[in-house]
């Protein structure tokens, strides 16, 4: 999977070298954490040199994975090594969060943008977005982090997300990250609002419905979507209702005749077995059967006729701290608000002091933030 | 407090009192007497006549010798011979803080005062699902006494809000759902055809310190866009809406037989049916008018959303907005842009999945779920006689059905006559605010939960931010003084953004 997910960058790299555009921008999480491991590294450099070589520069924005509020980020190595530019600049006026644009100097395109964070924090710096200042000429970009709304597909309906309202208008493009999903659209003072797909899927359930890499290229306007050729994916859905494990075997096996070497297998493992349990499928020997593949499978709701399931989901520790918020929520305020008030005040008390802030300051921020997400009053 | 008067004679539902001479009863005054057993006895004044020792044609003489011939006719002792006489009804016994209903007179010459803060404490509230309405109002004259009732009761078996224009339905609105929006026992939808909730341009709902959603096909920073996908909607909600032939609707609803969700899309392809036949024209109409109702172009490839519906976005804003108010947040769908007929589908959408999915509930699960509100202005566009002889709709499965799940209505109207008497009965909390029309206050007083026989004159006289509130969750028709909805209602926040990881 790593492999796959290294390749698709590689191919999207390629790519841009092959069309020899004339900037890339990443809107967010080019890592999975702020302080990667070396081999991440080692690729991104890899990369992002090669661009540099060929001169195009690469734009982009921190995302709620490698943002850090401490200032320890790779990102940030990778800006002072002249790799990659954070468009994310700006600075207070009037209490409000001004921004300012990098000019590419070839294309003379102005781009900025507002990188991720978790627990829907960016949100309020849209909220304090002095917007006035953003109303100038030129070819504009605007480069974000975050789920929309009103895009937002089917099947991430509790997605933290924010409303296109919160883009400011007038921009000629907006490059976003954060959903993986490859989706374009024009709202009104919004025109190509683009989400272009991770460069590899991520996760089992996005392996299923993607299949493959993808990003954007954009010439003259017209935004291409690119489909990275990684490894190719084959999602089976197995029907267990009422089947044995032993006819489960088989009807694997059948679908293992289908699929060539060196493929991603999704097994999806739903139903009521007939007789035996779960564990009674030797999921191992079935793996076996995906000659040099890489099998991923789901028993989510795969149930045993005989046993009472017990629940042991393996979850992460952000999931389970969701759940318990979620279960929580509602006794102060309305649920959704308390919900999204608690993952927000979680995400401020998460937050790390930056080395050239003195504690003071650090706390007072904190306290600061804190006031304004929990209307405390003097 | 002082005596403000004397009773003197009456019946049961029909008391008489006299004025001090100095003081001053007002239509709808509270007052207070005792009874025999010490009880307080809350009394309200419903009429207002002259009273004399002298006879008619004595005062006719007296005030004819002033008009015809000067003569300035000074009485002897005219405090005592002149006065004034208030008609009371007997509202409440109260005894150690708990109000029931009377069963007795008060004494004979009883003193009557204003009534006063202590007399009705059993109407205000802490309680965590208090719902405040507004101050007691005594006459023209605010008290001090905060006026609550069971939100999650009250909301849940519906609401009436009736006034003529002016009167003060929009910041009565306002502050219920100021106050609703910071309580966790219940959900707004709040569809608004004026766009007056929010505050697009000042105060409003926007400012509100736990925020609400807004809905909004020019929305501001922050808002939504409106955007339903085409997935959503069904043939029902259409047939419900707008007026069809019957070969039209038959042709919508074998489209969506064939298609489910993408009924809408195939339509507009003019994809065949397989196992049905249409006149080629019925389904061109039928084309036509959907392209035209959901506000959609067609270029013989692709469709593109002119409006809210759209064939690609908002595929979640159904169950998003569902999600928000089944967990006790405010929305707010600006319906401003449309056409009654679309709001009414837009606001059908939304209802019919609030209701289907409490509907899904067991018992216990709905227990753990606030109450759903869906406030609908101009009610009788979807609850008037006209709109239901055509047949029920989601608001009137809701109006009658709707208190078994938790999901209840606001309905807010100028004209509550056009709205039928049982739907109106089953609207148990009626907050009526001034109506000039008799016909229209003749309407509420046959439907309301308490006895409001003898308030006609009452309802005519209420002034702009003066309401009676009627419900079964109040022990008696409270007149309440509707307070100003601004930025009084705002906490003082301290804090401030920090903007450093952006250097």
């Amino acid at each position: 999977m790593r492999r796959a997910n290294a390749k698709g960058f590689v191919l999207s790299v390629d790519h841009a070298l092959q069309e020899n555009v004339d900037f890339v921008i990443i809107a967010g999480d080019l890592f999975n954490s702020a302080l990667p491991s070396i081999e991440s590294i080692r690729l991104a450099v890899t990369q992002l040199k090669r661009l540099k070589d060929a001169g195009i520069p690469v734009y982009g924005i921190p995302g709620s994975h490698d943002f850090s509020p401490s200032g320890k980020s790779m990102i940030d190595v990778l800006e002072s090594a002249d790799l990659f530019v954070n468009v994310a600049k700006g600075e207070e006026s009037e209490g409000k969060l001004k921004l300012r644009f990098t000019k590419d100097p070839k294309t003379g395109a102005l781009i900025t943008g507002i990188f991720g964070r978790r627990g829907g924090l960016d949100k309020y710096y849209y909220q304090d977005l002095h917007r006035e200042s953003l109303n100038i000429g030129g070819f504009k970009i605007f480069v974000w982090h975050a789920a929309l709304h009103e895009l937002k597909p089917k099947g991430l309906e509790v997605m933290d997300a924010m409303s296109v309202s919160y883009l400011p208008k007038g921009f000629d493009y907006y490059a976003g990250g954060h959903v993986h999903v490859c989706q374009q659209a024009s709202l009104e003072g919004h025109p190509r609002i683009v989400l272009p797909g991770p460069t590899f899927p991520c996760s089992f359930a996005e392996i299923e419905k993607l299949k493959q890499g993808s990003c954007c290229i954009v010439d003259n306007g017209q935004v291409k979507e690119i489909v990275l050729d990684t490894p190719p994916v084959y999602s089976f859905a197995v029907d267990c209702d009422q089947k044995t494990p032993d006819t489960i075997t088989e009807q694997v096996t059948e679908y293992a005749k289908k699929v060539t070497p060196g493929s991603i297998v999704t097994l999806r493992f739903e139903g009521t077995l007939s007789q035996g349990k779960p564990s009674d499928i030797d999921f191992v020997g079935l793996s076996q059967l995906f000659v040099d593949c890489f099998v991923m499978k789901n028993t989510y709701k795969l149930h045993s006729a005989d046993f009472e399931r017990v629940q042991v989901i393996p979850q992460s520790i952000e999931s389970i701290e969701s759940r318990l918020i979620e279960e929580r929520a509602g006794q102060f305020l309305s649920k959704d608000a308390e919900v999204k008030r608690t993952h927000s005040v979680l995400a401020v008390l998460s937050s790390l002091k930056d080395e050239a802030m003195n504690k003071s300051d650090f706390e007072s921020r904190v306290e600061s933030e804190l006031n304004v997400l929990l209307d405390i009053t003097e | 407090m002082g005596e403000k008067g004397v009773l003197v004679s009456g019946e049961f539902g029909s008391l008489c009192a006299r004025q001090k001479h100095g003081e001053c009863f007002e239509l709808g005054e509270l007052l207070v007497a005792k009874s025999e057993d010490e009880e307080t006895i809350l009394l309200q004044v419903f009429d207002l006549l002259y009273g004399s020792q002298l006879g008619q044609q004595n005062l006719e003489l007296i005030s004819g010798l002033r008009l015809e011939e000067g003569v300035d006719t000074e009485l002897i002792d005219p405090s005592s011979r002149t006065y004034v006489l208030a008609r009371l009804k007997s509202l409440l016994a109260v005894k150690d803080g708990r109000a029931r209903s009377p069963k007795t007179l008060p004494r004979f010459f009883s003193p009557i005062s204003q009534v006063t803060a202590d007399d009705v404490r059993f109407l205000s509230s802490t309680d965590g699902n208090a719902l405040l309405l507004g101050q007691l109002r005594s006459g023209t004259k605010k008290l001090d006494v905060p006026v609550h009732i069971n939100g999650s009761l009250a909301l849940s078996h519906h609401v009436l809000i009736a006034g003529t224009t002016g009167r003060g339905k929009s910041v009565l609105m306002s502050n219920l759902l100021w106050h609703a929006s910071s309580a966790a026992y219940c959900g707004m939808l709040v569809l608004d055809p004026h766009d007056e909730y929010y505050g697009r341009s000042g105060f409003g709902l926007k400012d509100h310190p736990h925020g609400v959603a807004y809905y909004s096909s020019t929305p501001p920073v922050g808002a939504h866009t409106l955007k339903i996908n085409l997935h959503a909607i069904r043939s029902a909600d259409l047939l419900a809406v707008f007026d069809w032939s019957d070969a039209q609707r038959d042709a919508l609803r074998a489209y969506e037989q064939a298609f489910g969700q993408q009924w809408i899309l195939e339509v507009v392809r003019e994809t065949p049916l397989e196992h049905a036949r249409f006149n080629e024209a019925t389904l061109a109409v039928v084309k036509r008018r959907l392209l035209s109702i959901l506000s959609l172009d067609f270029d013989g490839s692709s469709i593109r959303s002119r409006g809210a519906f759209d064939p690609v976005l908002g595929q979640n804003t159904i169950s998003d907005v569902v999600r928000q108010v089944t967990s006790g947040m405010t929305v707010i769908i600006d319906t401003s842009s449309f056409s009654g007929a679309v709001e009414v589908l837009i606001a059908s959408l939304f209802a019919r999945a609030i209701l289907a999915k409490y509907k899904r509930c067991s018992s216990k699960d709905l227990q753990d779920h606030p109450v759903v509100s869906i406030v609908l202005e101009e009610a009788p566009r979807v609850l008037g006689k006209e709109v239901l002889e055509k047949g029920p709709n989601i608001f009137s499965t809701i109006a009658r059905e709707g208190r078994k799940f938790k999901v209840g209505l606001v309905a807010i109207t100028q004209l509550p006559s056009l709205i039928p008497r049982a739907v109106l009965a089953n609207l148990n909390t009626k907050i009526i605010l001034g109506i000039e029309l008799r016909n229209e206050r003749q309407a509420i007083i046959e439907s309301a939960a308490q006895d409001l026989s003898d308030a006609s004159r009452m309802i005519a006289s209420l002034d702009r931010g003066e309401a009676i509130v009627s419900s079964n969750f109040l022990s008696f028709a409270a007149p309440i003084m509707i307070p100003m909805f601004d930025k009084k209602l705002l906490p003082e926040v301290q804090g401030k953004r920090y903007f450093g990881d952006f250097s």
